[in-house]
């Protein structure tokens, strides 16, 4: 009864409609003889206004990731695969944001989508004020606004995020770590994005001032409705956080579902290894053992499933066959990629058929 | 306040505690760009006990003086303030001093690439810290002492890792080689300034592991610098919490923990993340954490409790004078005006969050 409750209810509210589809995106570092794929075959659809977690260990590719989809990328890394559409909020047709010459791409920066990085120090110039780095995007964007006004806009801005407007003339060097980071997210949401990638914002602060910060993205995301991928290594936070999230191992996305699916109900082995990795703060203590091993070496990946030598529940196959993404579990949208939850052992489940089912699963 | 702490001082004279740190304090001079000098007061009257086989998990906010209180404690600054006594003994200067204290107190650094030499294989970074400080030792002793220490840290077999440079080991097995390292010279208390914070979670664990069995099979003393309270609790035994150079409160870890009784402690456990407190109700959980204020410039401190500024159940005293510090049984204290005025049960029954914003209401009502 409450499965078939549970089912019923995603199609019934209005399905969120799509501001980002990653469609089969692979990246590849080409360095020297081997190319190193650092993302295989990334498929997933952000819809308007969510919030999309995406954890992973070092390594994993997060980083790639959104370098990719923000086409940051620098060589030697290069997509080779896939789409990356983007739907703007007038409706038109979809843009492939992967194909997108320079100056075109110029045109979606901050307005469409923009990033926040992990160090906001590097991030800002530190021999700009702020008001200054805030008027030189807002006048880029909008030729006719006056400097007064540019400054006036961007102290509204920086109370958004809870810095006074006497704060404005100040150099980076004189906020601090925290204010230099919620000033980076205002820099971010400056010519009100769609979408806003966030690296590690909170990486470098203390749990305080994370809070702080993770209660102001949510606030400002239900006021101004832009869409976030939010990259950590800290899955509590994500579970607290994020609307759906995504576990990237070695490269690919073992599993993504809805927050409380993924951590109520991992289907996964990694995805359980890396949410009893966190010591809880209230309930009984146990001894936790983590994940044995070390992610792999991507010039050197395991065959099969790349977690399978770290992995407990190993069986065989897994050294051999690539799990395919597949919905798991009683939550749409919950999908995981390992043999355990392959019911009906799919034999011929070959790579090319993989990406063209997870592109079905996904929506 | 320090009167307070100094009654307590001469029962700690028995040989329990291994490591002491009394009523220790470090002011830094600072030089501005015109020539005119500022004191940061880095770390204020904290006292740290550590017994044998006890592991003491100090947390605190970036800047509240946790790394500044355990550089002193291995002797890498001289308080400004106060002294450090080991068994009993109060520490001197002189060099001597300083080898045979280093050979009973270790520091392991948060960052396991950079403290180890990048230029040498494992076994010469081992080896040095034996010839040092284990000078009775041959060069055949030493490379079976190398072996058993690599096999302490579960570096197995022992002979693959010690051709092996810094670069070519994980994050994971660079820090472990760090701990055996300072296992090398036989030490009775560990210093572990965030040991893991550096490290991929699904290895942390491990890492834990291995500390809490150096505790149980070796009885060392470890102190844990972190900012993480759940791998705090994970841990150790007790937890002290500092705030802006000072200690706030301290005590049995799940009694910390579970009801915090200073106002600062309870803001930082309501900060971590903890997914069991449920998952999906996000709005009521992140309520009010908006505007929950930021750590004071050590240079120019707030008067009274440095806390008072940011703190939602201030009175008028907190801006004049720092609290007392209040026993609560079972070794459980704290610095704060609401136990010297009976309103600690005020603490209990809200949030940071909450209260702070009932107090702006109060406040906006009555003006």
């Amino acid at each position: 009864m409450t499965v078939q409750a549970e089912q019923y209810r995603p199609a019934k509210a209005p399905a969120g409609q799509a501001v980002l589809e990653v469609r089969g995106l692979s990246v590849e570092y080409a360095t020297g003889g081997v190319p190193v794929r650092a993302c295989t075959d990334i498929s997933f659809t952000l819809r308007r206004g969510e919030i999309l977690g995406v954890a992973g260990e070092s390594g994993s590719g997060k980083s790639t990731l959104i370098t990719a989809l923000t086409r940051l990328q620098r060589p030697p890394a290069v997509t080779t695969a896939g789409e990356i559409l983007f739907h703007g909020r007038d409706g038109s047709a979809p843009v492939d944001l992967v194909t997108l010459d320079g100056r075109r791409m110029r045109r979606y920066r901050w307005t469409a989508l923009s990033i926040v990085l992990q160090s906001a120090m590097d991030a800002l110039n530190p021999v700009m004020r702020i008001g200054a780095q805030f008027a030189d995007v807002l006048r880029a964007r909008d030729r006719s606004l006056s400097k007064r006004d540019a400054w006036a806009r961007a102290a509204e801005l920086l109370a958004l995020v809870g810095i006074s407007a006497d704060r404005v003339r100040d150099h980076p060097h004189q906020l601090s770590g925290g204010m230099r980071q919620r000033a980076a997210i205002a820099l971010a949401l400056a010519c009100g994005p769609e979408l806003v990638v966030m690296d590690e914002p909170t990486t470098a602060v203390d749990v305080v001032m994370q809070r702080q910060i993770l209660a102001q993205v949510l606030r400002l995301r239900s006021e101004l409705g832009f869409a976030v991928v939010f990259v950590t290594h800290d899955l509590s936070l994500l579970l607290e956080l994020a609307d759906r999230i995504a576990i990237m191992y070695a490269g690919r996305i073992v599993e993504v579902g809805e927050a409380a699916a993924l951590y109520s109900a991992p289907k996964h082995p990694y995805t359980q290894g890396l949410r009893d990795s966190f010591p809880p703060l209230h309930a009984p203590l146990r001894t936790l053992h983590g994940i044995p091993g070390t992610p792999p070496d991507l010039r050197r990946p395991p065959p099969g499933c790349p977690f399978h030598p770290r992995c407990a529940q190993r069986m065989t196959g897994c050294e051999e066959r690539l799990p395919a993404l597949l919905p798991v579990g009683p939550k749409a949208g919950h999908e995981a990629a390992c043999l355990l939850n392959d019911t009906d052992t799919d034999t011929d489940a070959k790579t090319d058929t993989d990406s063209g089912e997870t592109k079905g699963g996904i929506l | 306040m320090s009167t307070v702490l100094r009654d307590q001082a001469p029962e700690a004279d028995t040989p329990e505690y291994v490591l002491e740190a009394r009523d220790v304090s470090k002011h830094f001079t600072v030089r501005g760009p015109l020539g005119g000098t500022t004191v940061v007061r880095a770390v204020e009257d904290a006292t740290v006990r550590l017994r044998p086989g006890q592991i003491l998990a100090l947390v605190g906010e970036s800047g509240s003086g946790k790394t500044t209180l355990a550089r002193m404690l291995a002797r890498f600054h001289e308080p400004t303030r106060g002294e450090i006594v080991l068994r009993g003994e109060r520490v001197s200067g002189n060099r001597r001093a300083q080898r045979a204290y280093h050979s009973e107190v270790q520091l392991i650094f948060q960052d396991p690439f950079g403290s180890l030499n990048p230029l040498h294989r494992v076994r010469y970074n081992l080896d040095r810290a034996l010839c040092l400080h284990q000078p009775h030792l041959t060069a055949k002793g030493r490379e079976t002492r190398i072996a058993e220490l690599l096999e302490r840290v579960s570096l197995t077999p022992a002979a693959d890792y010690t051709t092996k440079f810094p670069h070519e080991l994980s994050g994971g097995q660079r820090q472990r080689v760090v701990i055996a390292r300072a296992l090398a010279v036989e030490p009775k208390v560990l210093l572990g300034d965030e040991p893991i914070s550096m490290l991929d979670v699904s290895i942390r664990l491990e890492m834990l592991n291995l500390l809490k069995g150096l505790r149980t099979e070796d009885g060392l003393a470890l102190l844990y610098i972190t900012h993480d309270i759940a791998s705090a609790r994970y841990l150790c035994d007790e937890i002290a919490v500092m705030y802006a150079g000072q200690m706030v409160e301290s005590g049995p870890k799940e009694d910390v923990i579970a009801s915090p009784q200073h106002p600062y402690t309870k803001l930082l456990i309501e900060s971590s993340p903890d997914p069991e407190r449920g998952v999906g109700d996000r709005d009521k959980l992140f309520a009010g954490a908006d505007e929950l204020g930021e750590p004071p410039s050590l240079i120019d401190p707030p008067t009274g409790c440095r806390f008072h500024p940011r703190c939602p159940f201030a009175m008028p005293e907190c801006a004049v004078e720092a609290p007392p510090r209040t026993e609560l049984g079972g070794g459980h204290w704290a610095k704060c005006w609401l136990h010297a005025k009976g309103r600690a049960g005020e603490l209990a029954g809200t949030t940071h969050a909450a209260a702070t914003v009932a107090r702006r209401e109060k406040l906006q009502g009555a003006s």
